[in-house]
């Protein structure tokens, strides 16, 4: 039974959409409860859950289950979890593995659990007033696949314990950062688009609420990012200082359309980076966050350049176009390079209430892409009757919103949900493979006692050559500082040999013409291409630091030896990877943004030092050209000398503010590597020396283990031999678990492009 | 003021002819004289789907560009008065030729006659109606489209990249709602010095102008509102400093609205209004809902092609609150509603009263430019020259040009009453000297005499500067004219 939020209908367990209102149930939950995630209470709700990886539940067919069918009285059943549910439900994804093996009694997730149908378990119903018969009377109510979230949620749960009793509370700790980072994980669907093709109101008309402030004439001007927060806010990121990161202000919501709308003046604008605002949305508690952009004015804009920046770091691309129109060409193409930069992608078409000929719109676009080569789905929605939805719902389905929700569901949120978990599952892994060593051990030394001594040496070797890996001298602290000191030099010298090639061809240009015609055109030529520059170095940057991230992870696994069962060798090393995502995506204020800001703080700085060489070098070249005129009664001769002498001091005018310009972008870039590469340098160091201190503290512990089992009397040791089997046994299937969570963020499913991984997210960037 | 810049062109164009080395020269004299005497060529222009052919049926009052849902226009046609209706193609290679078309779905469609688009230069339709009379204009494919090619084709008619004359005197230029990107993609037409991208010579119109309110009946305002806006900006204002907003499709239905169509409007309207508002809340339920209404789905979806969703909404708004109570006051009611009848008159005080000038620009860029690559009389190069230095109507619009680039910069209200003066809004001397168009003779005499020892003290006054001395001197100067005439 799902309780849809929308209208409250009791719907089939199975049923994608509210058969009543069509609202997408994946978004239905329970009234967010006011606890923290970290208490996790015992119960479960009843998930309101849809089955998205499986083979396509034909989408626009709502059950057509009649809620008389339904054994229970409606009311009951979301009243159960309401009154318990620890968390606010998201909408978890389900992958497609169904999981029999672990018939634990389920931890409690912040994740909605499949109703557990299964009959085998009597639920743990609460205590509650009138507990329903349960769903057991559905008549097909097939096991739901858990949630790779729940999976690893529990498995969290099951290590936490075992790292208690152990009494390894570092370990402890590792968990908890683990389930922290799961908790906060989020997928981002970036909206782009030309202007005023309605993408604002497309974000409004997916949440059903006004957040973005549309208006028939202003146009959206900072990138706006919505995500879930408890309570409503908005945050304003600003840069005062150039040279120094953004920082936010919080900013009534009120305030929210002064902030975003175009400013009429510069200054203002250029400061103002971006937007971020929190709303209590229950389709954005799945941990999806929309980015809403400004128009993007085609691929040889500056903000085109700067969109696509930001594209690395997201989880997917809603195009926005609308029916009144096919593609344009500069559209087309920015699709072309956009979809290369993300997994996920998809054509909106919009405003299709307005022209009756919206098919046939639709099929030239997608004549225009098979032509293209480019494959994506398309989804035409009309925005006004969805906003209408909200007080009639029946105009859901004609609003077209439904495939779109499901699009995000399934190809958006599931498969960022599993690349996310996937990074989580190898740090769990990690750390089972730590407690598996122990048990290993004991196990070696009471099975066979006859290679205690070689196990015993063993140990202690894995444990002096952990207390190596955290000396200063060991190679991959060698390989990291160096890498990074080379990879300083690469970036930097990128960036000057680029911005070189554009200082040549500004000078050829300027040289062709007389700068009092050609200045206009010769500047905005000018910033698009530094845009260009910047956003290409940015790439390579991170491209860059994730081999070298790659690096140092192979440098520490070889120095930690193989025979550790430290198993840093496939998995750890994307882990590792992520790791480094995170410090060069996620460690600014605004999270996500980043990236974004990275390139939006190198990008919307030019605009703004554009403006003041226009101020400084326009003034002296008018006034020079006003003079030549005043010399026509001069004879021709002369005239045309000083006409000369003239036009080639403004050449060399605009050629000193190219160099100035040029030499502050390169300036400020270069201090923004600088300081990003620092703080990943920091961030791997930190989290390899605490590997490397847990590594070295499990060894200690297994040796010391393995000492004291083997000491113990042959009745204990019996005992303790059973014990440890069902302790390996569970950290077995444990970790078989948490492999495949960790391969399935591998292959993104539905994405072609599989090879990006985890590591798509990290910086995606070639 | 008498029309002595045309006969003086005229009359080098005379000299040249006689000393002409070849033929292709001559032709090519004969052109320029035509363009000089006929018509002022108007160029529509504007990004891909902004309803550029629809603004011109429009203009004519009648359906002869095909329109379409997809991009429809692909080649540079001319419209253009003839006795006989006919289409004649310009292919890229071969001579001109008359080709068959057909007009059954209403608009012309022209048997190209196996030639792909792409190798076709041009098409010329003469077409009998008076609406051509002192317009020739000129239909172009979209801007920004996906085929390149297509693209490619407009510039050449409105830029003057490799130094040649553009073909077009004037340009409408279509701008959907959108952004500041556009007014750079406008600059890039206007950059060229002299007469090629004035901006006296085009008019912004912000086309589609109900979809920007979302057709709400309230769009047209809203759309107002934008454009005055957009006048506003000081970086379009230079390049288009008249920007109007116009609902082509409506404006062109009005026109050619049929009993019938007012008929079914009108069933529509007496509905109850509960079911209409439902009818009307989309496109699709429209022409698809099933009603008790005597309309039937294909009629409602002509009416739809025929108006817009918005034209639409505002007709059975205008009948049922009895604004129009028959097809003519519908028809009126919505002609003046969809913006056309403003951009009209807007075309004939911007373009007809100036056309002279602009014709004779175009004819002496086209003259200089024929001069320098040929082998003519050394002593015409000098005249031309001679006439594009002296005349003192193109002093008028270098210094409007220079003004509103940015060229001269005066204070603020004097910019206002120079460009005003020079003819920024309007060739009649009312206009020039911001009067209402019914002021007497003698209001105007007296405010040119004023106008006049204004302008006069400022160019003598020592602490003008020398550009603006010179500006003020060409103020006195068209004030002496208007007091002479």
């Amino acid at each position: 039974m799902i309780n849809c939020d929308n209208c409250g209908r009791a719907n089939d367990d199975s049923a994608i959409f509210c058969t009543s209102c069509n609202t997408y149930l994946a978004w239905s939950t329970e009234k967010p409860a006011p606890t923290e995630p970290a208490t996790p209470a015992d119960p479960e709700p009843p998930s309101p859950e849809p089955e998205p990886l499986v083979p396509k539940p034909e989408p626009p067919s709502p059950e057509p289950q009649p809620p008389a069918a339904q054994p229970e009285p409606l009311a009951p059943e979301p009243l159960t979890p309401d009154s318990l549910a620890p968390e606010p439900l998201a909408p978890e994804p389900v992958p497609v593995r169904p999981d029999p093996a672990v018939p634990q009694p389920e931890p409690l997730a912040p994740e909605p659990i499949p109703p557990v149908p299964d009959p085998a378990i009597p639920e743990p119903q609460p205590p509650v007033p009138t507990p329903p018969p349960s769903p057991a009377p559905e008549p097909k109510p097939a096991p739901r696949p858990r949630t790779s979230v729940s999976q690893l949620i529990s498995a969290i749960d099951q290590g936490r314990t075992l790292t208690q009793d152990r009494q390894r509370p570092d370990l402890t700790a590792r968990l908890e950062t683990a389930k922290k980072k799961l908790d906060s994980r989020t997928v981002t669907a970036v909206v782009v688009g030309e202007f005023k093709r309605g993408k604002s109101t497309l974000v409004n008309a997916l949440l059903q609420t006004a957040v973005c402030p549309v208006d028939a004439d202003i146009v959206t001007a900072v990138p706006t990012l919505v995500r879930y927060g408890e309570q409503p806010g908005l945050t304003a990121y600003r840069q005062t200082d150039p040279s120094q990161p953004p920082v936010g202000y919080p900013a009534p919501l009120s305030q929210i359309a002064q902030l975003v709308s175009e400013s009429p003046d510069p200054d203002e604008q250029g400061r103002l980076q971006s937007v971020t605002v929190e709303v209590p949305h229950r389709m954005l508690r799945s941990g999806l966050s929309l980015l809403d952009t400004p128009g993007v004015g085609g691929l040889d804009s500056v903000h085109g350049q700067l969109t696509l920046a930001a594209l690395a770091s997201a989880d997917a691309i809603l195009f926005v176009t609308d029916a009144a129109q096919e593609l344009t060409g500069p559209e087309l193409e920015f699709l072309k390079t956009a979809i290369s930069r993300c997994p996920a992608a998809a054509l909106v078409i919009t405003k299709t209430d307005l022209y009756g000929h919206w098919r046939r719109i639709v099929e030239l676009n997608q004549a225009h892409l098979a032509k293209a080569g480019i494959d994506l789905p398309i989804f035409p929605v009309s925005s006004f009757l969805r906003l209408r939805a909200a007080q009639r719902p029946e105009l859901n389905q004609e609003s077209g919103f439904a495939p779109l929700v499901e699009f995000l569901a399934t190809a958006v949120v599931v498969p960022g949900t599993t690349r996310a978990a996937a990074t989580v599952a190898q740090e769990v892994d990690f750390v089972a493979g730590q407690l598996a060593q122990q048990s290993d051990a004991e196990r070696v030394v009471l099975t066979k006692p006859q290679s205690r001594p070689e196990v015993l040496s063993k140990l202690a070797r894995v444990r002096d050559q952990a207390a190596g890996l955290t000396a200063a001298s060991a190679t991959w602290q060698q390989t990291l500082s160096d890498g990074i000191a080379d990879l300083v030099a690469d970036v930097e010298h990128d960036l000057q040999s680029r911005l070189r090639t554009v200082m040549r061809d500004v000078e050829t240009i300027i040289d062709q013409g007389d700068p009092t015609e050609t200045w206009t055109d010769t500047e905005v030529w000018l910033r698009r291409q530094v845009a260009v520059v910047g956003v290409a170095n940015r790439d390579l940057l991170i491209e860059r630091a994730r081999e070298l991230g790659e690096r140092v992870a192979e440098a520490f696994d070889l120095e930690a030896g193989t025979e550790v069962e430290v198993e840093l060798s496939q998995f750890s090393a994307d882990l590792d990877q992520l790791e480094l995502a995170s410090a060069a995506s996620l460690s600014m204020p605004g999270g996500r943004l980043q990236s974004l800001m990275m390139a939006g703080r190198t990008g919307i700085f030019v605009p703004m030092i554009a403006f003041s060489i226009v101020s400084a070098l326009i003034t002296p070249v008018v006034a020079v050209g006003i003079a030549a005129t005043l010399g026509a009664g001069i004879g021709g001769k002369l005239l045309k000398d000083e006409r000369k002498r003239q036009r080639t001091y403004r050449q060399q005018q605009a050629k000193a503010a190219v160099r100035r310009y040029i030499d502050e972008v390169a300036f400020v870039m270069n201090k923004d590597t600088r300081d990003s590469l620092r703080k990943t340098q920091r961030q791997l160091r930190d989290d390899f020396q605490e590997r490397a201190g847990l590594i070295h503290r499990s060894a200690t512990a297994a040796l010391t283990a393995a000492d004291r089992t083997a000491k113990l009397a042959p009745a204990e040791q019996s005992a303790r031999a059973a014990e440890l089997a069902a302790e390996t046994e569970r950290l077995r299937a444990m970790r078989t678990n948490l492999r495949e969570l960790a391969l399935a963020g591998g292959r993104p499913a539905g994405s072609p492009d599989a090879g990006r991984s985890s590591g798509g997210r990290a910086g995606g960037g070639r | 003021m008498t029309d002595d810049l045309s006969a003086a062109i005229l009359a080098v164009i005379d000299q040249a002819q006689q000393s002409a080395p070849t033929d292709k020269d001559r032709s090519q004299l004969d052109e320029i004289r035509a363009r000089l005497t006929g018509p002022l060529r108007l160029a529509i222009a504007g990004k891909v789907k902004a309803g550029k052919s629809t603004l011109l049926n429009a203009l004519l009052g009648e359906e002869l560009a095909p329109t379409d849902a997809g991009e429809c226009t692909q080649i540079v046609t001319w419209y253009f008065l003839d006795d006989r209706p006919h289409a004649t193609l310009f292919p890229l290679d071969g001579e001109p030729h008359e080709r068959p078309y057909d007009r059954d779905g209403g608009a012309l469609q022209v048997d190209l006659g196996g030639l792909r688009p792409a190798d076709v230069d041009h098409l010329e339709i003469g077409w009998p109606t008076s609406r051509l009379r002192d317009l020739t204009i000129l239909d172009t494919p979209g801007i920004a489209s996906i085929s390149a090619d297509v693209s490619a084709r407009t510039q050449r008619v409105l830029a003057a990249d490799d130094g040649r004359v553009p073909v077009a005197d004037a340009i409408l230029y279509l701008l959907r709602h959108t952004h500041s990107s556009d007014i750079r993609f406008l600059e890039s037409f206007h950059d060229d010095e002299l007469a090629h991208g004035t901006p006296m010579n085009a008019i912004g119109v912000l086309s589609r102008a109900d979809e920007i309110g979302s057709c709400r009946l309230d769009s047209m305002e809203v759309a107002e509102r934008v454009a005055q806006r957009y006048e506003a900006e000081p970086r379009l204002h230079r390049l288009c400093p008249v920007i109007v907003p116009v609902n082509g499709l409506l404006g062109h239905t009005a026109t050619t609205l049929r009993e019938a169509e007012y008929a079914m409007l009108a069933a529509i309207a007496q509905a109850p209004i509960d079911e209409v508002t439902e009818l009307l809340l989309t496109a699709d339920r429209f022409v698809s809902t099933p009603s008790g209404l005597p309309v039937t789905e294909l009629e409602r979806e002509h009416l739809l092609g025929r108006l817009g969703l918005y034209g639409v909404r505002l007709s059975v708004e205008l009948i049922r609150t009895g604004v129009a109570t028959n097809s003519s006051e519908l028809s009126t009611e919505l002609t003046e509603r969809s913006g056309l009848n403003r951009l009209r008159a807007i075309l004939v005080r911007q373009f007809e009263t100036r056309s002279r000038v602009l014709k004779a620009y175009s004819a002496v860029a086209a003259l200089t430019e024929l001069l320098r690559s040929g082998t003519f009389e050394p002593g015409l190069q000098a005249r031309v020259e001679e006439i594009s230095a002296g005349a003192h109507e193109f002093q008028e619009i270098r210094l409007l040009s220079d003004l509103r680039s940015g060229g001269v910069t005066l204070k603020p209200e004097r910019t206002e009453q120079l460009e005003r003066l020079l003819g920024g809004s309007g060739h009649a001397p009312t206009a020039r000297l911001g009067l209402p168009d019914d002021a007497t003779d003698d209001d105007v005499r007296q405010a040119a005499l004023v106008a006049l020892s204004s302008w006069q003290g400022f160019a003598t006054h020592p602490l003008t500067s020398r550009p603006a001395q010179l500006a003020a001197r060409v103020a006195t100067r068209t004030l002496e004219g208007l007091l002479a005439g």
